[in-house]
């Protein structure tokens, strides 16, 4: 395991966005390393696993069946050994109510997936470059909703 | 009081008739009383007189003797002289003793018996007196024994006389005595008389003075009650008069000028005076009274007007009644009040008193149409008062039995009669009567839902009663019930719409996006291995899934701002005006559009809709642009009513700002003016002009959020006006 690598998981239980992303992150030339899981459980299971290494970004579906991105966003925001993790919010929907919703549970930023797939390779791309430290801190509505 | 004036004027007649007559009586009395004494006293001197002539009777009996004695002594004639004197006196003598004898007939038998005597002797006397006549001798028998017996009559009239004396001394003794008598009765009278007359006057001084502080007395008193009447008619504005009918002269009271509104006794009294200030149209009315005054002798109670010399116009009543007073003077007394007051009191009250009977008949045809009654319970009896309706809610003849507390609460379903029990104690014990709602069993067996209201109502007496409404609410709580389901209903079409919504925004998107990132995955990565069939076909799918996006999209917006929980806010229409042009500013830019607005208003509006309202009539208007002629675009307003405004179909007073958005366009055929407005209704083949058909709809949806109306008129090749209206 290389540790200078930024450590990405993605929760959807879309084996098409999986698809998608992982080869997205592929084609970008970032030293990644990338994880998916099926589901918000899943997530769960597997940040809370002893083994596991805290990634950096988590990417997270909302609407996903067992337990939604809107509850497991709520369970990582609660617990304090995931407060480094950035959440991405990473979701078909671009409704107001969902948008508004996770910015007050405590996402990062929210993304709504593109459907051309050089727009999604751009997308990721700026999520992963940003930094954290600044956009966190400068953290406001308007920007929350990533636009390209 | 009157009254004990009156007996004491009678009282005071009967003690002045009694003591003239007891003086009267007196007076006569002593009268009589002083003719008895004069009477004794000449009966007295009358005795003196009867003494006196018998004296001088004998004396010139005596005198005749002598003389003849001295002729028939001397034959002288010398002595015949005195004897005829005598002889004559004696008969004058007699003459008067007869007239003082005549009140006495035992003197006057005396006298006449004394006569007869002297006569006698007389006779004889004659014989010798004669010339002729010769005395033969002294010692003549004849002489002899007429001398003697001539001797023996003297005697017996010296006889005769002294008894007579002595009968006149008796009757002088008797009157003597009776004249004693009366001149001792005498003092005794005078002092009695002198003493009653006193006792009389003592005591007529004793009642005159006792009336005179009677009357003093009477007299404060009129002179209060006349203050008193004084103050009353100026505090109960009435004036008093006074006609006298005899004389013909009128006065009125100081108040009865104030009345008229001018100084007491400003002018002098009468008709035509007075007439200056009747009321020109009450003239003819006064006129008539008068002459009713003076035929009837009396007044009804008269209404009239005056006119003050302010020119404030007063109602007056006025009443009199004639007066004839001891004198037999004729006054009519009257009274004139000034009932302007009352009068517009009593108006008021009977306009009150319209208002209130209006109020009941129409209350009582409001209980009718709104199906209520009206009751009032008394708490100390517990009895009702019920209005005709609210027996007829219970299916009965109005005021056909007699409602209490009981026997209402019969009516009652007995699975609700607590309500109206715990509602009748709270309104006992806290005066407040919560609504309730409770079922009722008319009369004819039907139930029925009843609501009832009631305040707190205590009377002039302190009855504590509730005053309340009661009214049939079987059909509204139907239809409510009714209502209910629909809503419920309707909540769940929309939760259902709302997860349509959801559906179409995340799984409906979800596939199609996937479909559009395969394609540009494969337009990316095996264009170059794609025959130019393959290529035409993934550049239709390509269109195709893309049209579809723009379609999900649109319709997403739409039933969006179809969201009715809408919160109007003021907005100013210039800022959201730029800002579509703001979000527009690349296609406006191509275009080359050229876009003007006069200065906008504020609306009570959504900002974001609005935006999107302005955003599409824009687009709208560039993309519907002639392809040679640069878009020009103008958005002005004005401000209108309802009821002006040819476009809008409401005929109400309500004031809406006109908006009006023209464009240079290709237009269409006014035929299609409301067709536009439909959901993906659509004038033009998708290839000349791109769109989807909700962009109008949406407008349209914006406007009936914000309660406006939107139109669209135009003119192929010329351009078309659409016009808006937003309530002020």
């Amino acid at each position: 395991m290389q540790h200078d690598s930024i450590l990405i998981t993605l929760a959807d239980d879309d084996e098409d966005d999986r698809l998608f992303f992982t080869d997205a992150f592929d084609e970008l030339k970032i030293n990644t390393k990338v994880n998916t899981v099926n589901n918000g459980k899943e997530l769960l299971n597997y940040l809370n696993h002893p083994d596991t290494i805290l990634p950096n970004i988590i990417f997270l579906d909302l609407n996903m069946p067992i337990l939604n991105g809107m509850g497991c966003l709520e369970a990582i925001k609660k617990n304090d050994a995931f407060k480094n993790i950035a959440i991405a919010i990473y979701s078909t929907s671009s409704s107001e109510k969902d948008i508004e919703n996770t910015f007050v549970l405590g996402a990062n930023i929210y993304i709504k997936k593109p459907s051309n797939f050089n727009d999604l390779k751009k997308i990721l791309s700026d999520v992963v470059v940003i930094n954290w430290q600044y956009h966190t801190n400068g953290l406001n509505k308007e920007n929350f909703l990533l636009r390209l | 009081m009157k009254n004990n004036r009156y007996k004491s004027s009678v009282y005071h007649k009967i003690i002045f008739a009694v003591s003239l007559t007891v003086l009267l009586f007196i007076a006569v009395i002593t009268v009589k009383h002083i003719k008895n004494i004069s009477d004794s006293s000449k009966l007295l001197m009358h005795t003196y007189e009867v003494n006196l002539e018998l004296e001088h009777l004998y004396s010139y009996i005596k005198d005749s003797e002598e003389s003849m004695r001295g002729y028939m002594i001397s034959k002288d004639s010398l002595y015949l002289k005195p004897y005829r004197t005598a002889t004559k006196n004696v008969n004058k003598s007699f003459i008067l003793l007869k007239q003082l004898t005549e009140d006495s007939p035992i003197q006057a038998k005396k006298v006449e018996a004394l006569f007869e005597i002297i006569d006698k002797r007389y006779q004889f006397i004659d014989n010798y007196s004669d010339a002729n006549t010769t005395i033969v001798s002294r010692q003549d028998y004849f002489f002899k024994k007429n001398f003697r017996e001539s001797t023996e009559l003297l005697a017996k009239i010296r006889n005769k006389l002294n008894e007579m004396i002595a009968l006149e001394e008796m009757y002088l003794k008797n009157r003597n005595q009776l004249y004693k008598n009366q001149i001792y009765l005498t003092p005794i009278l005078t002092l009695s008389i002198i003493f009653i007359t006193l006792l009389v006057l003592i005591f007529a001084y004793y009642k005159i003075n006792k009336d005179v502080e009677r009357l003093q007395a009477a007299n404060i008193e009129l002179n209060k009650s006349q203050f008193l009447s004084y103050q009353a008619e100026i505090l109960s504005e009435f004036g008093t008069w006074e006609w006298d009918l005899i004389e013909n002269k009128i006065s009125y009271s100081d108040n009865f000028y104030r009345i008229l509104g001018t100084e007491p006794q400003s002018f002098e009294a009468n008709d035509e005076n007075f007439d200056q200030y009747v009321h020109p149209e009450d003239k003819d009315k006064v006129s008539s009274i008068v002459d009713n005054i003076l035929t009837n002798k009396e007044l009804p109670y008269s209404y009239f007007r005056i006119i003050r010399p302010d020119g404030e116009i007063r109602l007056l009543r006025a009443t009199g009644k004639l007066f004839t007073d001891k004198l037999n003077n004729q006054t009519i007394l009257g009274v004139t009040e000034d009932i302007t007051l009352e009068d517009n009191k009593t108006k008021l009250l009977q306009q009150n008193y319209n208002e209130l009977k209006i109020f009941e008949e129409s209350s009582k045809q409001a209980e009718i149409l709104g199906k209520y009654g009206s009751w009032v319970i008394n708490y100390d009896t517990m009895e009702y008062i019920f209005s005709n309706n609210q027996f007829r809610l219970l299916g009965y003849e109005p005021q056909s039995f007699s409602p209490t507390a009981d026997n209402f609460l019969e009516f009652v379903y007995a699975e609700d009669r607590h309500f109206l029990v715990n509602a009748h104690e709270k309104a006992q014990a806290e005066q407040i009567f919560p609504s309730i709602s409770y079922r009722v069993t008319r009369k004819d067996g039907e139930i029925r839902r009843f609501k009832s209201n009631a305040t707190s109502f205590t009377d002039i007496t302190g009855t504590r009663s509730m005053i309340g409404t009661t009214q049939d609410v079987t059909e509204d709580f139907n239809k409510s019930l009714q209502l209910k389901d629909r809503n419920r209903e309707l909540e769940q079409n929309i939760k259902e719409l709302n997860e349509f919504n959801h559906v179409a925004s995340h799984d409906l998107q979800e596939p199609l996006r996937k479909i559009q990132t395969f394609v540009s995955r494969i337009n990316d990565k095996e264009k170059d291995n794609l025959s130019e069939f393959g290529k035409e076909y993934l550049t239709r799918i390509e269109n195709a899934s893309n049209r579809m996006r723009v379609l999900i999209n649109d319709l997403l917006q739409y039933s969006r701002t179809s969201r009715s929980d809408t919160n109007l806010v003021p907005i100013d229409l210039n800022e959201v005006f730029a800002d579509s042009q703001l979000e527009l500013s690349q296609i406006i830019e191509d275009k080359g559009a050229t876009i003007t607005n006069s200065n906008l208003p504020v609306i009570n509006g959504v900002h974001f809709l609005v935006q999107q309202l302005f955003s599409n009539l824009l687009s709208n208007a560039i993309k519907y642009s002639k392809e040679d002629v640069a878009p020009v675009i103008k958005l002005t307003y004005s401000e209108v009513s309802a009821k002006s405004d040819k476009l809008i179909a409401e005929k109400s007073n309500k004031r809406y700002y006109k908006f009006e958005f023209v464009d240079n366009g290709i237009g269409f055929e006014q035929e299609h003016a409301e067709k536009i407005f439909l959901l993906f209704n659509r004038l033009h083949g998708k290839t000349e002009y791109q769109g989807t058909g909700v962009g109008l709809a949406i407008c349209k949806k914006i406007i009936e959020t914000h309660n406006g109306y939107i139109y669209a008129t135009s003119t192929p090749d010329i351009g078309t006006t659409f016009t808006f209206y937003i309530p002020v």
